[in-house]
């Protein structure tokens, strides 16, 4: 039967129980709010066991304080729930430690993360802190990426890696901020050792 | 460029990126300071990427790498070049490296090839899963101290094959008596005596195969635990015995063995089947089983069916008109 052809049913839609659905407050550590669904909550396993266990009603989430989340600001939380509604409903991918990892990033996804870095840097840290795995997996994806095609150079500069002799002058400057005598005690050790002394006392 | 502070993610941050690159990224990254290097044993996960590693008496290797489908070869030589673009530091040496699309090309001298194979399982935490030796110049030895490095530095090697003119009995006797296999041991080369007394361990193994087979003695075939075998040119004499081996509960994994005797010597089914009960079987039109072995529908010809007295599989010893020297056994087909 085409769908032309098919039956149509009169539904009386207010005589449908609807679910009322609880939307839960949060507040970033810049004092911005956000609503936020229960569906959409379940993304990030922290959220969902929180909301679990202070057992709100429809009433206490709109007269209680909105729930501080301390170390996220308003512009990561913002992104973070933006995600968290778009994929409500969907499953939790489990991690049974195959590798590689087949993470494919949705066009939803990729729109996004098309952020600056620093703030792409945010969004992993809140992604890994609220455990919402899928995000996760997509934004290491990111970064992965990131990597493609490069030479070694171009990955200290993408990754912020200190090269060898950069690595030395850092560890030279945290020497140079200890305490003077150690310094000297250090010192002194080090030359007695280039003079063959087997013994520094 | 913009830039992200790759080391200022947490570790389970870390592991989930490396989960997600390729073996050229992995290599590249270990490239770029010894810090780098070192970071990549606490990221990366044990054994995720596949490591095959050819090595020739030409003073040659190569070490393909695979992730899924994401590949990175290096192919070593210990010819001197003047231009390269990076420098790999193990502890016997420096290694000038190049790259070409998804290869890398090393300039290695062959006192650091064992550096630099320890290298590449360092960076991506695995074991060397499958080797391959040759060497086909008449007089040059295949070169076996490669496997002598790889078990001094893992437990068991899945897969070894060995493709050589010659191949002393020492080497053989090593490879059957020392290293331990644990997949597939592939010999080819042509080393032809007989009465070697070349001793093999008891091996459990998915495949053997071993062509110019006359140090191969009925002991061996009694040692060897096998889903399928092919040995070719065996002299082997006492079929009658492993038959007998295996009505009686041994060799419990095999699904195919072929044993080739020579072009002159012909199977005796009397001699072969003497003592053991067994039932006639016609060749039936289009008839055919799945050869695991060889990936492929083969025609069955008629034959003997003996029954295993400790599980009741079936086995068919096939009488193969057509290759009278072949002794073909098929479990459960």
């Amino acid at each position: 039967m085409s769908v032309e052809n098919a039956p149509v049913v009169d539904v009386d839609e207010a005589a449908i129980p609807v679910e009322k659905k609880m939307y839960y407050r949060f507040e970033s550590n810049d004092k911005k709010e956000f609503r936020v669904s229960e569906l959409a909550i379940q993304q990030s396993e922290t959220l969902n066991r929180l909301v679990e266990a202070m057992g709100y009603t429809s009433e206490d989430v709109e007269n209680k304080p909105a729930i501080a989340i301390e170390n996220i600001d308003g512009k990561t939380l913002k992104l973070v729930f933006q995600w968290c509604e778009h994929h409500k409903g969907e499953a939790i991918p489990v991690d049974d430690g195959s590798v590689p990892k087949i993470v494919e990033i949705p066009e939803f996804d990729a729109k996004l993360m098309d952020i600056d870095n620093g703030l792409l840097f945010k969004l992993i840290w809140a992604a890994d802190y609220l455990n919402i795995v899928q995000l996760l997996n997509v934004s290491c994806k990111k970064v992965a990426n990131m990597a493609q095609g490069k030479t070694p150079a171009q990955l200290r500069r993408v990754y912020l890696l200190p090269s060898d002799e950069e690595d030395e002058a850092a560890k030279r400057a945290a020497q140079e901020a200890q305490d003077p005598r150690a310094r000297e005690v250090e010192e002194e050790f080090e030359e007695r050792k280039r003079q063959g002394g087997n013994s520094f006392f | 460029m913009s830039s992200i502070n790759l080391f200022g993610f947490p570790i389970v941050v870390l592991r989930n990126v490396f989960s997600q690159f390729g073996p050229a990224e992995i290599f590249t990254i270990s490239l770029c300071s010894k810090r780098t290097e070192q970071n990549l044993q606490y990221v990366m996960r044990p054994n995720t990427v596949v490591l095959h590693l050819t090595a020739s008496d030409e003073n040659e290797f190569t070490i393909e790498c695979s992730r899924g489908r994401q590949c990175l070869t290096f192919r070593g030589s210990s010819e001197s070049v003047d231009e390269y673009e990076y420098v790999v530091n193990t502890n016997a040496g420096s290694v000038p490296v190049s790259f070409s699309d998804k290869t890398v090309f090393v300039n290695c001298k062959k006192r650091v090839f064992k550096a630099f194979f320890k290298y590449i399982c360092n960076i991506f935490r695995s074991e060397i899963g499958k080797l391959f030796l040759w060497s086909m110049t008449p007089s040059s030895q295949v070169p076996i101290w490669v496997i002598e490095w790889v078990m001094c530095q893992q437990e068991s090697l899945k897969s070894l094959w060995i493709l050589a003119d010659e191949v002393s009995k020492e080497n053989i006797s090593y490879i059957v008596s020392k290293a331990n296999i644990t997949e597939e041991l592939n010999l080819v080369s042509n080393y032809y005596k007989s009465n070697a007394n070349i001793r093999m361990r008891p091996m459990s193994l998915r495949k053997f195969e071993s062509f110019n087979s006359a140090w191969f003695t009925l002991e061996n075939l009694i040692n060897l635990d096998v889903e399928t075998a092919k040995v070719y040119s065996t002299q082997l004499t006492s079929r009658n015995m492993f038959l007998r081996h295996w009505v009686y509960g041994g060799c419990g994994r095999l699904l195919e063995m072929y044993l080739e005797f020579g072009l002159r010597m012909i199977v005796d089914f009397n001699q072969v089947l003497d003592g053991i009960d067994f039932k006639r079987v016609e060749q039936k039109k289009a008839d055919k089983y799945f050869s695991e072995y060889l990936s492929g529908f083969v025609g069955k010809d008629g034959g003997f069916k003996v029954r295993r007295k400790s599980d009741g599989k079936v086995a068919l010893l096939l009488n193969n008109r057509q290759k009278p020297s072949f002794f073909n056994l098929l479990v459960d087909c």
